[in-house]
């Protein structure tokens, strides 16, 4: 019996570090840093879903006057690329991040939505001068020697003005 | 492989009850039709989780013993589910078959309590759809398809209450177990075995009946 409660209890635990992902879009972190220069105002960010311009310069955070900033920013579900555009008060840079989508069953989430990271790397390009990406997947499950490879996963892009 | 070793832990209790004068004595003693699995989706939407059920479970029952049945059932049942807590929003469309084997034993001195058991077998198909929210580009919306098997086993508490001569009805409650042998998807609902909640590989839960039954003799 006290086998069996430890066993519980130690599912639950174990249940409870188990990250999900988003389970909706996507979004990845953009880190603009512009070393030694501070970062120009960026005015627009928008992207496109078809013909269709879609404005997300909401997700402009209020304060990154400096050198460096951050923005999170959704991945389209329905395709293996994501297009950005920004629009700076002296520039204009276009950014593509590129993924492959996995949609899955998982035994402790139901249905999740992740990117695969063994086959086609996720990578990025742009007219920024440099683009480093990295990538952990978003649905975190144990490997097997049982320990977690991945929390707050997901697609990191670092780009430099 | 894992079918197999299942049925080896079936065999057993099949064995016994064998061993025990399993036999049907000329023509069968009762028939009967499950009233209530249909009902819940109806008299409680909100708590319930099925939908526009048709659950269809006749039985037929044999006196084996003094005091002790076998009951034979067989049932189809269809609906569907929509599931979004947690997300994303999924959708399951099920239909398929089962069948119960159940040993009755008559209490002693209770004569309108019995207590039942016995191993049962589910079979169904899966038409599935789960929707990832997408705010900014759309949502997503994917399909599936699943064949399930779910060998498992059953424990009941029956009450018995005749009306007139010829008719029976009954009230049982009973505890289900089974493990889900599918590919990939563990779903909700399982027939003949009732709601679980979670994702996980076991099937069953805790559900009620209530069964008109027809003498036979």
């Amino acid at each position: 019996m006290k086998l069996f409660l430890l066993t519980l209890l130690a599912g639950i635990i174990f249940a409870s570090c188990y990250d999900c992902g988003p389970q909706q879009e996507l979004t990845f972190d953009l880190s603009v840093s512009s070393y030694p220069d501070t970062i120009p105002v960026l005015k627009k960010v928008y992207s496109k879903n078809g013909v269709d311009t879609i404005d997300l310069s909401d997700k402009i955070p209020p304060y990154y006057i400096g050198t460096n900033t951050s923005l999170s920013l959704p991945l389209t579900l329905h395709e293996n690329q994501t297009t950005y555009f920004f629009e700076f008060e002296n520039r204009r840079d276009s950014l593509t991040v590129f993924y492959e989508r996995k949609f899955y069953y998982d035994n402790h989430c139901g249905f999740v939505a992740d990117v695969s990271t063994s086959k086609n790397p996720p990578r990025a390009t742009g007219t920024f001068t440099n683009v480093r990406v990295t990538s952990k997947p978003y649905v975190g499950g144990e490997d097997a020697n049982g320990i977690l490879k991945s929390y707050y996963g997901g697609i990191s892009v670092g780009v430099e003005l | 492989m894992k079918k197999l070793f299942l049925l080896f832990l079936l065999l057993p209790l099949l064995a016994r009850s064998q061993s025990r004068g399993f036999q049907f004595k000329g023509k069968p003693a009762v028939i009967g039709l499950e009233l209530a699995q249909n009902l819940p989706p109806y008299i409680i939407p909100d708590q319930y989780r099925v939908r526009k059920t048709v659950i269809v479970e006749p039985s037929i029952g044999f006196n084996t013993r003094d005091r002790k049945w076998t009951m034979i059932t067989v049932g189809y049942a269809q609906g569907y589910i929509d599931e979004n807590q947690p997300k994303p929003l999924t959708t399951e469309r099920f239909e398929g078959g089962y069948a119960k084997l159940s040993f009755e034993t008559q209490h002693t001195d209770a004569r309108f309590l019995r207590i039942a058991y016995g191993p049962q077998l589910s079979m169904y198909s899966i038409n599935g759809a789960y929707t990832f929210e997408g705010p900014t580009f759309g949502d997503y919306t994917g399909h599936f398809q699943e064949f399930i098997f779910v060998p498992g086993a059953h424990v009941a508490l029956i009450i018995d209450t005749a009306i007139g001569r010829k008719f029976r009805i009954r009230l049982s409650g009973q505890i289900t177990t089974g493990i889900k042998l599918g590919e990939n998807v563990k779903t909700l609902y399982t027939p003949g075995f009732g709601f679980t909640p979670g994702y996980g590989r076991l099937a069953g839960g805790i559900n009620g009946g209530i069964h008109l039954f027809y003498n036979l003799r």
